[in-house]
């Protein structure tokens, strides 16, 4: 792995990631294994209970997986705090402190790497009262003092667990302008979750699909969509091999599906290029279907079973 | 490559230096986060300091003229003469000379139940812990500042009233009723007071990482050191000897002095002016002197409370670190990683 | 230089994103709004304003360059090279085609019948594969 002075190229790494609560407790992770390319936007998505908090929690050096490996810019979660923010899903805040002292704290903890001009406009932008109690705010307001003190440490890597959950539209859409501003200008790597998928589809680039502690889908959208068909034709879900049905319907006298190709495609389907919805969907219906992970975003490490 | 992304300026990474957050950023974000304690605290330390101050110079005057009059019989009718109903507030120098020491047992018991509490396990509830340790702070330099900012203001606030208390005592034992209470006062008072707080900072910590609960670690470390108060004094395994559970003899220096300066016992005259006269009594000089135990007593109970107290604090670190995933590789996964293409 | 261009993102138009961006500016060169030589926003204000992914806007200009109606200068910026003004407001070709319009609503036929015959005499000319 490269050395820490400079970006790696991989911002996050897991290699047979295992997450127990209890010692007989279900596994929220189990055997989960991806690798994030640094300067990728990627959406963290999976149903409720998927591991998406967990594995987001460990990766900020919070939680300790029960067994696997996990690096973060190249090294253990926990190493760099400094390069990494972390915005969980209660955002916690001090309620005692007002809005400015919230930045000065985020100043003082943040030396040499804070860019107080950025935090502060990031609340203006929101008519905050810098002198207002965080204990008087709204979960919205509450929500972008949260991501000003996250984006006021200049971090390269933002792993953000549902971040704009309670927001209204209108923040949600400059807030998450912000952050791709932020992403544009300095090339930040972004995981973040959401069940909410149609909130990720334009931001996003990338997509990491966790569906009972593992990962389901894993790539870039642009691949993972272009790798699927949705076709409608006459014929039975028999006649789609050697393709990989993902989840096939009725459609009058023949079928609609949804599948993986492999190999050109009869032409006696109509085929369509799936939405990143759609693929999301189909896949969260059909958790049998197999997991795809494209090459870029396979662990390099040999996965660890322990 | 150059004609593809002009627009988006990626300026390469600044080698901006990443320091750590120096020592005095997490020192005032702590004095920050806990300024109502900060307050409370300072305003203890001056109430404290300012009764002393009073009990050293005019809280004194009337014992002293009972004293100087009919000695320690004086002294001893002007305590029970003005028994004090309301706790602060009026009484004899008798009585308010111990108030202090009250106050002292409540602030340390007060210290265990704020570090777990409001310092420690309610933040690790809140989430804002995690805040903390999600900036560019490690959890051990977040606990470590958590200690150290409050040991300080402890010791020297605690520091600064077992010194005054001393003075005090030292400039008017005399005046007091003899018996338990100099007795017992004399032998807490010192560096174990300091230590004792201490204890009690480190206690509410430990407790708090350990429930993760406000409400149970506030009980549990309120209850530890209200048991390692109680234990002050004489009652620690180590100190009662065999035969008595009481704190060794005071010895005390006690005299009437004669009208040609000679020092002679105490004729015992009591309240009695004709007594005194028939005596040649015209002063009186009386003073506890320093017990051989004192240093002793004092330094084994320091050392050992220093110790549970640094063993508290290197189990919170052991605990804390059971939040953390591991810094090392595990065993089982190959040491040189292997860089596959992607 | 002044912004001159706002791109206007619709979630629900079942266009790919980027293909919006492409569009749209491709439309601001028909209507005269962009000129050569007018700077396109950067992938930062345009990302600013819109909430999309960074990847998207640059894959647009790619494809905007691709087709020679933008250059991107190093440091400086995505410039307008030429316009698509093969069809000004008051060209005779518009006029031609109003007088068409009118014709056809003349004979009877509604918004939808002229549409869909405009569109499929447009297939026949500008087959789909030529874009």
């Amino acid at each position: 792995m490269s050395s820490t002075s400079t970006t790696p190229a991989v911002a996050i790494e897991a290699t047979g990631l295992d997450k127990r609560y209890g010692r007989h407790g279900q596994a929220a992770l189990d055997q989960c294994s991806f690798r994030l390319p640094a300067g990728r936007i990627s959406a963290l998505v999976g149903p409720n209970g998927a591991g998406k908090s967990t594995l987001l929690a460990i990766a900020a050096g919070l939680l300790r997986p029960t067994s696997g490996h996990l690096t973060v810019l190249g090294a253990a979660p926990g190493a760099h705090r400094d390069r990494v923010a972390y915005l969980s899903q209660d955002k916690p805040l001090y309620p005692q402190l007002s809005i400015a002292d919230t930045l000065r704290m985020g100043a003082e903890l943040n030396p040499g790497h804070w860019d107080a001009a950025y935090a502060d406009r990031i609340v203006e932008q929101g008519d905050l009262d810098p002198r207002a109690r965080v204990r008087s705010l709204s979960g919205g307001q509450r929500t972008r003092v949260a991501l000003a003190l996250a984006l006021g440490k200049r971090p390269q890597l933002m792993l953000l667990d549902e971040p704009m959950a309670d927001l209204d539209p209108l923040a949600r859409h400059e807030l998450m302008g912000t952050l791709m501003a932020d992403a544009a200008e300095h090339g930040t790597t972004v995981l973040m979750s959401s069940h909410i998928v149609a909130e990720l589809a334009d931001a996003c680039d990338h997509l990491l699909l966790l569906g009972a502690g593992r990962i389901r889908l894993g790539g870039g959208i642009d691949d993972l969509t272009a790798a699927h068909s949705l076709v409608t034709g006459r014929g039975t879900a028999a006649d789609l091999a050697p393709h990989t049905v993902v989840e096939s319907r009725p459609a009058g006298r023949g079928l609609t599906a949804l599948i993986r190709r492999d190999g050109p495609l009869d032409s006696a389907w109509e085929a369509q290029e799936p939405s990143m919805e759609e693929l999301i969907l189909a896949h969260l219906r059909n958790p049998g279907a197999p997991a795809l992970i494209t090459p870029g975003t396979t662990a390099s490490a040999v996965a660890v079973t322990a | 490559m150059t004609s593809t992304t002009p627009t988006l300026e990626r300026p390469a990474q600044s080698p901006a230096r990443r320091s750590l957050p120096g020592p005095d950023g997490l020192v005032r974000t702590v004095l920050r986060l806990h300024r109502t304690a900060l307050w409370v605290w300072t305003a203890y330390v001056a109430l404290t300091v300012g009764l002393l101050l009073w009990l050293w110079g005019p809280g004194a005057n009337a014992a002293q003229k009972a004293f100087d009059t009919f000695g320690y019989a004086g002294a001893q009718d002007n305590a029970f003469q003005g028994r004090a109903p309301i706790v602060l507030v009026g009484g004899s120098f008798d009585s308010l000379f111990y108030e202090p020491s009250t106050l002292i047992g409540i602030a340390s018991c007060a210290i265990a139940v704020f570090a777990a509490g409001p310092l420690t396990a309610r933040e690790l509830e809140l989430g804002t812990a995690q805040l903390a340790w999600t900036q560019s702070v490690s959890p051990a330099r977040w606990l470590a500042a958590k200690l150290a900012v409050p040991a300080v203001l402890v010791t020297v606030g605690t520091g600064l009233i077992v010194v005054l208390y001393r003075l005090v005592w030292n400039a008017h034992n005399h005046l007091l009723v003899a018996g338990i209470g100099p007795r017992s006062f004399s032998f807490s008072i010192g560096p174990a007071t300091v230590a004792t707080a201490l204890f009690g900072l480190a206690v509410g910590v430990l407790a708090a990482l350990v429930l993760r609960r406000t409400l149970p670690a506030l009980v549990a470390a309120g209850l530890v050191q209200f048991l390692a108060s109680a234990m002050r004094g004489n009652n620690w395994p180590f100190q009662h000897s065999p035969f008595s559970r009481l704190q060794p003899e005071l010895p005390v220096y006690s005299k009437a002095i004669t009208s040609s300066g000679a020092k002679v016992p105490d004729p015992g005259c009591y309240l009695s002016q004709k007594c005194l006269d028939r005596h040649d009594i015209t002063g009186f000089t009386r003073t506890y002197l320093h017990s051989p135990d004192y240093w002793p007593r004092q330094l084994t109970e320091t050392g050992i409370l220093l110790a549970l107290t640094a063993l508290a604090v290197v189990g919170a670190f052991l605990v804390l670190r059971r939040y953390q995933p591991r810094t090392r590789r595990p065993k089982n996964t190959p040491e040189p990683k292997k860089e596959t293409a992607a | 230089m002044r912004n001159v261009v706002e791109y206007r993102i619709d979630r629900r138009s079942g266009v790919a994103t980027y293909l919006q961006i492409v569009q749209q500016t491709q439309q601001a060169l028909r209507l005269g709004l962009l000129e050569p030589g007018d700077k396109l926003p950067t992938a930062r204000e345009v990302v600013e304003a819109t909430a999309i992914n960074p990847n998207t806007v640059l894959k647009a200009y790619r494809e905007l360059e691709r087709e020679g109606l933008v250059e991107a200068r190093r440091g400086l910026g995505t410039f307008v090279r030429r316009t698509l003004g093969a069809a000004p407001a008051d060209s005779p070709l518009r006029a031609e085609l109003a007088d068409w319009a009118r014709r056809a609503r003349a004979a009877g036929l509604d918004r939808e019948d002229a549409a869909a015959l405009f569109g499929a005499v447009l297939d026949e000319n500008f087959p789909k594969g030529d874009q």
